[in-house]
């Protein structure tokens, strides 16, 4: 369908301007082609504005558009708009990509709406079922829908981000992409850090057809805080030490000691770290002051804590297995119980996914195929500025876990508070609504992926809506995030109808009459 | 009713008319037959709008004073020959708005339009329209004319009276934007 016509070039030599009266199609973020030597060249529009200029007068009377009085007074134009569109190419089906051919438009150029049937091919880096996370549907399509997937291998190798302020829907689509993972078409192996606990509804899927095949159907672990334990043996020395508060270098050295006594025992518990320290004190009584108070404080940070065990821990069997989603719920846990979670977690798995790799994994070490790891509220892992345990080796697997097979996807709703490096690691991101200015400065200069037109649109967008850009789709598309197959388990409270249903139920315990509606009523 | 006849013209789509006088014509036209902003017909086809009056005295300097009964009776030429002229503006034929093609002829009759003559002339396709405003623009009393011409249509088409007074203020407005520029 033709919709208007080139008028010249814009801006910078990849713009051109076009002509046109259908407002009611020109949406920034939709695509529109041309055809130029045979080559069907698409792009996206970027900047539309009213190009005829009615005398203001014309508006004075909210009744009666400008264009109404222009018709009479025998301007059948309709109005005219001048719209930008940024060139990306002909897309190269067999590369999968576009290939900008860097010309520029020649005036009077016939500029066509784009169909549906392009959009979904080249939109989209994969549209076979294999392989794909199906994510939404393009915003701006309504009437007939253009499906948009993820590439999954490029999310789990090249890693994922989804930003975008308190409730804007993140841990929503978060959801929809572990339903797509772990569907019959990527059996996928998942852990989701959950801070809020607001994951478990994602048990549905063992339940639901959609998600089985003749001989699969995934399995959803929820691991609850009292049962996720760190092996104290999991930790190496610099972990206990940086755990532990305000450290004299005595204090440091003695621990250092005592764990080299240790340190080829097969499993060591914190009795055994305790007693090697007291040993050392015995031999040189000079050290037994600093040998209480390193006790102390290791009783202190180990013995408090319920989350260390002498024994028990999660094996990275019972975390990672394709077909599987484990959700670590981590909610009742505070900030430095959180990190070293994620520490401990995500460096025996890299470390095994390193081993398997090169082919020297023993037990619990072998793990034979990549996985993908769910972090919410990343900013807390991995901070800007600030401490967090965790924050090395996530960094570490953000660079090197591409080699490893373990991708990553950070959600988080401050974007300005993550560590800058670890967010230009992620090389897809989805962006949601996001009003505060330095959260948009962040995303502009750390989420490499992202044009600048787009983030013009990040106040304007509601629930639910995302712009997606980077290598798991071939440009970057605004979408509609689909809907859930399975409950999502952190809806947003409606406070004053919880507060209504207490007082009401407590009345009718002490049976009151209810409360009275009263509903105020405009009056005309 | 006829008003006058066309002595003159300035342009293609100007024309002096002469308005009759008594004795001219059975009834005369009254001065309100001949004001700004009126719909008339020159000769079977052309359409044009009333755009602006004068009146000539070529007595003027020797003026003789006296009731004008008396005038009348004694020099009846004098009278005669005081005139009221109209500026009109032709602004299209009967079938459609716009530059005319043919012009008109010295000595053709001009006549008010019937109210059915100015409604058809304004359906274009059975829709209001007013293309000929353009041509307007230059006469010093536009603002005037264009005022005069939205009270008729109003209430030729009375469903369309908020969308001509937008018309109207809009040229009111063009006026005053030049006034205070
Ligand atoms: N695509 C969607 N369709 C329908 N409802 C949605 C969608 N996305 C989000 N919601 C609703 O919006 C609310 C907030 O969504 P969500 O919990 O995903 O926000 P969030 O961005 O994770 O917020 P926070 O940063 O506070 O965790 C929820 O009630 C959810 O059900
Ligand atoms: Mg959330």
């Amino acid at each position: 369908m033709i919709i208007g016509l080139v008028k010249g070039v814009g801006e910078t030599p990849n713009d051109f301007e076009f002509v046109t009266s259908d407002i009611s199609k020109m949406s920034i973020g939709d695509f529109v082609t041309l055809e130029y030597e045979g080559m069907e060249i698409v792009s996206r529009i970027t900047d539309c504005r009213p190009i005829t200029d009615y005398p203001p007068i014309m508006y004075s009377n909210p009744e009666i558009s400008p264009s109404e009085i222009a018709l009479i007074l025998g301007d059948e134009e309709k109005e005219l708009y001048l719209v930008t569109a940024t060139i990306l190419g002909y897309y190269d089906e067999e590369r999968g990509e576009f290939i900008n051919p860097r010309i520029i438009p020649p005036q009077g150029a016939r500029v066509k709406y784009a169909s549906e049937e392009l959009l979904v091919k080249c939109l989209n880096r994969k549209t076979s079922r294999i392989g794909t996370a199906h994510v939404g549907y393009m915003l701006t399509r309504r009437d007939i829908e253009v499906p948009v997937y993820l590439d999954v291998s490029a999310i789990t190798s090249e890693h994922l981000c989804i930003l975008a302020s308190t409730g804007s829907g993140k841990s929503y689509l978060a959801g929809v992409i572990v339903e797509e993972l772990l569907s019959p078409k990527n059996m996928a192996s998942v852990l989701i850090f959950d801070p809020h606990g607001e994951y478990h509804t994602l048990t549905e899927m063992m339940s639901k057809n959609e998600f089985s095949s003749e001989w699969y159907s995934p399995q959803v672990e929820v691991i609850p805080p009292e049962k996720i334990k760190i092996r104290f043996s999991e930790l190496e020395v610099s972990d206990i030490s940086a755990s532990l508060p305000e450290m004299s270098e005595r204090m440091e050295m003695l621990l250092r000691r005592a764990y080299e006594r240790i340190a080829n025992e097969p499993i060591i518990t914190r009795a055994m770290l305790k007693k090697a320290i007291e040993e050392i004190a015995n031999e040189k009584p000079e050290m037994s002051n600093t040998a209480s108070a390193l006790l102390w404080r290791i009783n202190r940070s180990f013995e408090q804590s319920r989350i260390f065990d002498d024994f028990e821990h999660l094996s990275l069997q019972r975390l990672f297995s394709p077909g599987k989603c484990t959700i670590l719920d981590l909610s009742t846990m505070g900030d430095w119980e959180q990190q070293m979670v994620a520490l401990i977690v995500l460096r025996k798995l890299l470390y095994a996914r390193m081993a398997t790799e090169k082919g020297i994994a023993k037990g619990e070490n072998y793990l034979p195929y990549p996985v993908f790891v769910i972090l919410e509220e990343a900013h807390r892992f991995a901070p800007r500025s600030g401490e967090s345990k965790a924050i090395s080796i996530i960094r570490r697997i953000l660079a090197e876990g591409r080699k490893f097979g373990i991708g990553m996807c950070l959600i988080s709703q401050r974007p300005s508070k993550i560590d800058g490096d670890v967010l230009s690691q992620c090389m897809t991101s989805v962006i949601m609504r996001i009003v505060n200015p330095s959260d948009q400065e962040s995303i502009r200069t750390s989420v490499e992926s992202v044009g600048r037109e787009v983030l013009k649109e990040l106040p304007g967008l509601t629930k639910g809506q995302a712009i997606v850009s980077g290598r798991a789709v071939n440009t970057t598309v605004m979408i509609k995030v689909r809907e859930r197959v399975t409950s999502h388990g952190g809806e947003s409270k409606n406070a004053p109808e919880e507060w209504r249903k207490y007082l009401e139920n407590k009345r009718k315990e002490e049976t009151l009459p209810p409360i009275e509606e009263d509903i105020p009523v405009l009056r005309s | 009713m006829e008003i006058g006849v066309i002595i003159g013209s300035e342009s293609h789509m100007k024309y002096v008319v002469k308005v009759f006088k008594e004795n001219e014509v059975k009834e005369v036209p009254k001065p309100e037959d001949c004001s700004l902003g009126k719909f008339v017909k020159i000769g079977e086809k052309i359409v044009g709008i009333i755009s602006n009056t004068t009146i000539i005295d070529p007595d003027y300097g020797r003026r003789i004073y006296g009731n004008v009964e008396e005038l009348k009776m004694f020099i009846p030429d004098y009278l005669d020959e005081r005139e009221k002229l109209l500026s009109v503006v032709a602004i299209g034929t009967k079938e459609r708005q716009g530059v005319i093609s043919s012009t008109p002829f010295v000595g053709d009759t001009v006549r008010l339009m019937e109210k059915n003559e100015i409604k058809s002339f304004h359906e274009v396709d059975g829709k209001l329209r007013i293309s000929y405003l353009p041509y307007l623009y230059e006469e010093p009393l536009y603002d005037a004319i264009v005022s005069e011409i939205v009270e008729e249509l109003s209430s030729i088409f009375p469903e369309r009276k908020s969308v001509l007074e937008g018309v109207r203020k809009m040229a009111i407005w063009q006026r005053m934007k030049e006034v205070y520029k």
